[in-house]
């Protein structure tokens, strides 16, 4: 079944109903339906549907959501591209995807315009501004929703095809677009609502960008159940969530380790009430038994879900239920229904309970590759399609996986999946620096902060902050060490790499000799 | 606008490369400029550089959405503190 269908379902049982609800403005499943088949009309008249690729550049935004199921409508696949990118990260992507179309607020037309970034030739947005000309042709939501006709027929694609992709942090430093399917991210849905069950009677709280997985998993979800999506003004001001939660009468609330730990350090959520508040899922990482506790703590009543996943994996992989995150709380749960987990050897073979290995999964919810075609030549996906996480682990006798640790040097920061070898890369680029290396350090809201030590090249100089602006240049902010150490040399190991371990232990004993002055 | 220009300043050349052609009356979070994680960061920074201590209920668009509205902020908030240390002092 195609995603589209959904909001066609949802918005014939529920055609009253609010399917999405921002700050100020809100529209019905009949309407939201309403207007994405505009949408995917305009596509069409402009040749774009089956095959073709449309990329999303976009805070989150009700036109946003329009576009992103119109082009589920039209056939098309959307390509979520992170808003916060650096403008050769933005290129990267474009250049690899090759979308013909690319929707964006007005603020991220300005930047690129002003960097001078090649763009696909049609540009959407929401509506128009007094400069919008040029070489690009231009065509705003008001002007087609006002002016396009309900197509009822939508084309139909295969379950098969890829409806999104998005991209998450490549361990080369390029980002890589994760393909996945219709039926990739269906199966996903169905499978973990078995277990989850929420029903069109629940409604959710998002503060995550949408071209997270995490955020996309969120409006589909909910556009299966025909339930509301409640949009933050965003996690900037953490009060404000705890405000929202109250306010708009959400029944669940989804985040990662970070926002939890930030709510529960930042705002005064343990001494407020949320009647309706029904749930909580934590995602993205394993969050520490002491935060665990003191989230139950805080939210007397509300259950506690936990998930582990990846983008690969659409994203899903195995689900912790309410009844046992508390008594197990260094588990992640067990494979999602359709989900097999297997923890592998060095060499490849299969491991028993208790033993410790890399967690492999397979399951209709994997993805069908990367946009680069190198999912199997890099390992991702082994012969037998399987999912190599890159995460060790052990599945015990009950059946439950715990994370135990990283193949990778992967650093999870904020929720953010960040390979050293992005950040070193931009670092190593800078004149006076001549080797680097980029390690996380554990942070107690940030899971992870992310520290470089450099080397600079002889008698050179840079300040720490000036290094940082320069990576700013090229990084998010979220990508960005919060920590920059200049170092005399960086350890290395006998065949002359850097010796990432014996760098992060030097640090660790600096930073305590430090806090012990 | 002294505190101000540093405060752009410091959100330009720490947080965010993007804003150079912001104003200060312009939304640093709505118009996505910074993500959630950089406020952490600015108070930090703000607390050290002003001496001032900032509470998880101060974190509001109303004291943190524009550069303006963080002058604003820091103005109150050494004021206050040079009113009590007053008090301090004369007690």
């Amino acid at each position: 079944m195609p995603l589209y269908d959904l909001i066609a379902a949802s918005a014939e049982r529920f055609p009253q109903k609010p399917a999405l609800m921002f700050p100020g403005q809100s529209i019905s499943f009949g309407d939201l339906d309403m207007q994405s088949r505009k949408v995917a009309a305009h596509f069409k008249k402009l040749g774009i549907g089956p095959g073709a690729r449309v990329a999303i550049l976009h805070e989150n935004t009700l036109a946003a959501v329009v576009f992103f199921w119109g082009i589920l409508g039209s056939g098309a696949q959307v390509v979520d591209v992170p808003s916060l990118a650096g403008i050769e990260t933005i290129e990267t992507i474009l250049g690899e995807c090759k979308p013909v179309a690319i929707v964006m607020s007005a603020h991220q037309r300005q930047r690129l315009m002003r960097a001078r970034a090649s763009l696909p030739g049609i540009v959407l947005m929401e509506s128009a501004l007094p400069e919008s000309s040029g070489s690009y042709s231009y065509h705003f939501l008001n002007e087609i929703i006002s002016a396009e006709r309900t197509d009822d027929e939508l084309p139909r694609v295969q379950d098969c095809s890829v409806a999104l992709i998005i991209y998450t942090s490549g361990s080369t430093g390029r980002p890589k677009g994760v393909m996945l399917s219709h039926r990739n991210l269906l199966a996903n849905i169905y499978s973990a609502n078995s277990l989850v069950g929420l029903t069109s009677d629940d409604s959710i709280l998002v503060v995550v960008p949408l071209h997270f997985v995490h955020g996309r998993m969120q409006l589909i979800t909910h556009a299966l159940l025909g339930a509301t999506t409640v949009f933050s003004r965003g996690f900037q001001f953490p009060q404000e969530v705890v405000n929202e939660l109250e306010s708009s009468r959400v029944t669940g609330f989804s985040g990662t380790p970070y926002h939890f730990s930030t709510l529960l350090q930042r705002t005064d959520v343990a001494t407020r009430r949320f009647p309706d508040l029904r749930y909580v899922l934590i995602t993205g990482g394993a969050m520490h038994p002491e935060g665990l506790l003191n989230l139950s703590k805080a939210l007397p009543g509300v259950e506690i879900h936990v998930a582990y996943g990846q983008t690969e994996a659409s994203p899903r992989i195995t689900y912790l239920g309410p009844l046992e995150v508390l008594s197990n709380p260094q588990s992640c749960g067990r494979p999602l229904p359709g989900v097999l987990v297997e923890i592998i050897g060095e060499d490849g073979s299969q491991l028993v309970p208790g033993m410790i290995g890399e967690i492999v999964a397979s399951g209709a919810n994997i993805m069908c590759g990367y946009v680069s075609g190198d999912e199997i030549s890099s390992g991702k996906i082994d012969s037998f399609g399987r999912l190599h996480t890159g995460d060790i682990g052990r599945i015990d006798h009950h059946g439950c996986l715990s994370l135990l640790g990283r193949k990778s040097n992967l650093i999870k920061s904020a929720g953010e999946r960040v390979f050293p070898g992005e950040v070193e890369s931009v670092l190593d680029a800078h004149p006076a620096v001549r080797e680097s290396a980029v390690f996380g350090v554990p942070d107690p809201i940030l899971g992870e902060k992310i520290v470089a030590c450099v080397v600079l090249e002889p008698e050179t100089s840079v300040q720490t902050d000036a290094l940082r602006t320069y990576c700013l240049q090229f990084l998010p902010l979220v990508r960005t060490p919060r920590e920059i150490r200049i170092a005399a040399r960086l350890p290395k190991t006998e065949s002359g790499k850097i010796d990432r371990r014996r760098v992060e232990e030097q640090f660790q004993e600096l930073s305590m000799a430090k806090a012990h002055q | 606008m002294p505190i101000a220009n540093e405060v752009l300043a410091y959100i330009r050349t720490q947080l965010s490369t993007d804003v150079t052609n912001i104003d200060i009356d312009c939304n640093l979070w709505t118009e996505g400029y910074l993500d959630s994680t950089a406020i952490l960061e600015l108070i930090l920074w703000l607390e050290s550089t002003f001496n001032i201590t900032i509470q998880n209920e101060d974190l509001t668009p109303e004291n943190f959405a524009t550069v303006r509205n963080i002058e604003e902020f820091v103005q109150r908030a050494t004021a206050a503190r040079a009113g009590s240390q007053g008090v301090a002092a004369g007690s």
